[in-house]
This record gives structure tokens, C-alpha cells and sequence, in this order.
């Protein structure tokens, strides 16, 4: 749980007092920006050979790739690998993403999750060559299956980018449970000022999760 | 029958301690906004797992590698391997479209002047159509346009060769072959392209000899209109490395 702020005269949005945010992303610090905006541009220069694009997409989205993996294989160094491996694979493979299809951050999730899947197997082969292949049993239990674990992220991502005052109304809404009234109250915002970022911040949450999620073969 | 607006929807996916009778109603029989808020809870319920889990950048070591693995591969400014594919500059979209007409009428002339290639003549020694072929890619992958581009010294000039399929040139109109730099602020006007078949245009072009090619790098083909403007149209349909 977040902090609930005390009933009171209300505070600047963005004010130091947030303990729970997370730190913006490193390029999409206006936060205004929806997914689909800014990648849409960084898509095509990328599929027209532009190395500057390669950076500009591992900025925005190295982070969750890097999450993802991280909390699937549960090993730092299997995650950094899996993250080398996606833009190294996204650049080589740049004339197969078709922007019809889906943006670039499920493009690039979905060479993740096949990276992911591929470690998983690759360890799952060393275990039952290790065991010996007539005693493999069921294998055994790893970490959270990773199509809840990329919803999840995801998700925690889109919050992060959304605007200040939207990300705080949502996050009164999501983790302290507040009602639209108690959010009005409790942040001096008149309640159709929280209702419309409630909306919109849940919306962009929402499609986000819906496209770059666990879009199959994307 | 009357859907609650999108926020009594939010209303009825967040505030499940005091739901509103009459939404409660409406979403017992309608499948369509009662999923609408199953999506907004799905929502919020994934946002609820993820509180408080900061996501983790991975260390910069990670891009390094990224960069150390793709070596040259990544490398497409003018050092680049000859011999390595096309690169394309693209029109980012549509919506570019009139800057870079704009870019094409502030076109910097080249030694006083738009620059017009020398088209080679039918007694010119004959040139491999498409020597080192480097592919020609089409900007908007649906226009069906694929062609290839080649540069070649025979004979102590650098000739230039311009292969292009594409079925759909409109009447009245032909095609051009251009150099240009990066971002198509600077172009130099090869010539027409001929029809050398069905749906297949060609051009071979002797370039001078100070042509700067590490500058005008890219090759680029365009359709345009016998209107009169000499200037480049703004409907590029390809493009590849000049190399």
C-alpha cells in the first residue's frame, strides 16, 4: 500500500511527498506520450536501418524486456542476456516487424517471451541430461508463468508513464481503494478532474495491457 | 436501452462497497458493458500485483554488449561494407510528406545548379545491368515495388544502375531516379527511368566524376508528373544505398 494523504488542503501534483512512485522512463519522461505515439516513428526508422532508432527503442523499452525476464528466470544473468539477445534480434530481424500487426513495444515482447521460453527449455534439458532422462520426472516448479508476469509489467509500465496527476488518481483508485469522491477530497481535485484521469489513466492501462501483453506471436 | 457512461463503468469496476443499483442492473443484462468492466478490474487487479515491485533497468553494461555484438552490423554511415544490404532512409509517414517537398524545392544546388546526370546513350559500352546489386526497397511495403541498384567504374567512369518493378505508375506520369543524402535535404537528379518491359523501368547513369557519394548516398526513385517542375515530386517509391 501507497500512502493515503491526510484530508487536508491539497498538494501540487508532483510534489516530493510520493514515496511509492517509481522513476519515470528514461526517454518518456513527458509521460504524455502514449505508447503508440512516439514508437510509431521510432518502428519505421528502425525498419529503415536508422542504428539511432535501436537506442531510442532500448531506452524506452529495455526496461521492461529486462523486468519480464528477470522475473520469469528469477537470474540477473540470464535477464541481461535474454535483454542483449531481444535488440540484438530486433535489429537483425527489423524487416520482419509489420507495423499493421501490432506496435513495436509487442514486437519486442514478443522476441522476449520466445527468448524466455527458449532459456526455460534450455535449462529444463540440462536438468533431465543431468538426472538422466529416464528418471525426469515432472519438471520442476520455476518462477511465475510468463504471460501473468508480462501482463503485470506491462501494466506497472503504462502507470509509470502516465502523466503525474493522472498516475496519482489511479493509484489512490488501485491500491488505497479510494472512491472517486474520496480521491476529489482527498487531492483537491474537483471530482470531474479525477473522474476524467481515472478514465483516461485506466483506459491507456488497459489498451496497453489488451495490445503489448501477451499478444501471441506478435 | 440506456449503457452507463465510460465513468459509472469505472465506477462500477473500482468501487465495489457501495455499488450503484441501477449500473448493477444494467450490467446483469448486458454482456457487453459488463465485460468492459471485467476488462477495467482485470486492469486493476494487474496493477495491484505490481504495486510497490519497482520495474529494473537492466545495468548499461547490457547495451554495450548489444552494440559489441552487432559490430558493423550496426554501422550504416558511409564506412559501412560496400558489399553489406541497401539501407533505406524512409519517409517517416505520410504526414511528411510536404516536408519533404518542401526539402525537395530548397534543393542546394550541386557545382551552381540542380544536378542532371548524363544518361547513357545506346553506343555506350554495355553495362552489367545491375553490378554489386544492392536491393531498392519500397517504402510502402503494399506498393508491390522491388527493384535493385548498382554502381560500377568501367572504363575510369562511375556508372550508375537503377532497376525497378513496379506495376503502378500512373498515366501521365514516369519515373525518376535521384541521389540523395540522409535526410533528403540535398538531391541530385539522375534522370527518367525507361520502360525496359512490362512493369519494369531502368536507368543507367554516368556520374561526375566530383560527385560526392559519401554525401548523396542514397538512391532513390520517384514517380512524377510531366508538369513542368523539375523538382522532385514527393512520392518516393524506393529507395537504397548508393555503394
Amino acid at each position: 500500500m501507497t500512502e493515503i494523504l491526510p484530508p487536508g488542503p491539497p498538494r501540487e501534483p508532483g510534489s516530493a511527498a510520493d514515496p511509492g512512485r517509481l522513476p519515470s522512463p528514461v526517454t518518456g519522461s513527458t509521460g504524455s506520450a502514449a505508447a503508440e505515439g512516439p514508437d510509431g516513428e521510432i518502428a519505421l526508422r528502425l525498419r529503415a536501418g536508422d542504428p539511432e532508432a535501436l537506442r531510442l527503442a532500448y531506452d524506452r523499452h529495455a526496461r521492461v524486456v529486462h523486468t519480464v525476464a528477470l522475473r520469469v528466470l528469477q537470474s540477473h544473468h540470464d535477464a541481461e542476456d535474454v535483454t542483449q539477445q531481444v535488440f540484438v534480434r530486433a535489429w537483425r530481424g527489423r524487416g520482419s516487424f509489420d507495423p499493421e500487426r501490432g506496435g513495436l513495444a509487442p514486437w519486442l515482447l514478443g522476441i522476449t517471451r520466445r527468448q524466455i521460453a527458449d532459456r526455460l527449455a534450455l535449462r529444463e534439458r540440462e536438468r533431465a541430461a543431468a538426472e538422466g532422462a529416464a528418471r525426469a520426472g515432472p519438471p520442476p516448479p520455476v518462477g511465475p508463468r510468463p504471460e501473468q508476469v508480462l501482463d503485470v509489467v506491462v501494466v506497472a509500465d503504462e502507470l509509470d508513464r502516465l502523466p503525474e496527476t493522472q498516475r496519482r488518481v489511479v493509484r489512490l483508485a488501485f491500491y488505497d481503494d479510494l472512491t472517486q469522491q474520496q480521491i476529489s477530497s482527498v487531492t483537491g481535485l474537483p471530482l470531474g478532474t479525477v473522474k476524467s484521469h481515472l478514465r483516461r489513466g485506466v483506459d491507456r492501462m488497459r489498451r496497453r495491457w489488451e495490445a503489448g501483453g501477451a499478444a501471441p506471436g506478435a | 436501452m440506456r449503457h452507463p457512461g465510460p465513468d459509472e463503468l469505472v465506477d462500477a469496476a473500482l468501487s465495489t462497497r457501495d455499488p450503484d443499483p441501477g449500473t448493477e442492473a444494467h450490467l446483469r443484462g448486458c454482456p457487453t458493458c459488463r465485460a468492459e468492466v471485467e476488462a477495467l478490474r482485470g486492469t486493476a487487479q494487474l496493477a495491484r500485483e505490481g504495486a510497490d515491485r519497482p520495474l529494473q533497468d537492466p545495468p548499461p553494461t547490457v547495451w554495450e554488449r548489444v552494440v559489441d555484438e552487432l559490430g558493423p552490423d550496426l554501422d550504416t554511415g558511409p564506412a559501412a561494407a560496400p558489399a553489406g544490404p541497401g539501407t533505406v532512409t524512409t519517409l517517416p509517414s505520410r504526414r511528411r510528406g510536404p516536408l519533404l517537398l518542401a526539402a525537395a524545392a530548397l534543393v542546394v544546388g550541386l557545382a551552381g545548379g540542380v544536378g542532371i546526370g548524363l544518361t547513357l546513350g545506346p553506343g555506350d559500352p554495355e553495362v552489367p545491368d545491375a553490378p554489386g546489386a544492392v536491393p531498392l526497397v519500397a517504402l510502402d511495403p503494399g506498393s508491390g515495388a522491388t527493384g535493385s541498384t548498382g554502381l560500377a567504374e568501367i572504363g575510369g567512369r562511375r556508372i550508375l544502375t537503377v532497376a525497378l518493378e513496379h506495376s503502378a505508375v500512373p498515366a501521365g506520369g514516369y519515373l525518376e531516379a535521384w541521389l540523395m543524402d540522409e535526410g533528403a535535404t540535398r538531391l541530385y537528379a539522375l534522370g527518367g527511368l525507361t520502360a525496359g518491359g512490362p512493369d519494369r523501368w531502368t536507368g543507367r547513369f554516368v556520374l561526375p566524376a566530383d560527385l560526392p557519394l559519401d554525401v548523396l548516398d542514397t538512391v532513390d526513385v520517384s514517380v512524377e508528373h510531366f508538369d513542368g517542375n523539375p523538382g522532385h515530386s514527393g512520392e518516393s517509391l524506393a529507395r537504397g544505398r548508393a555503394t
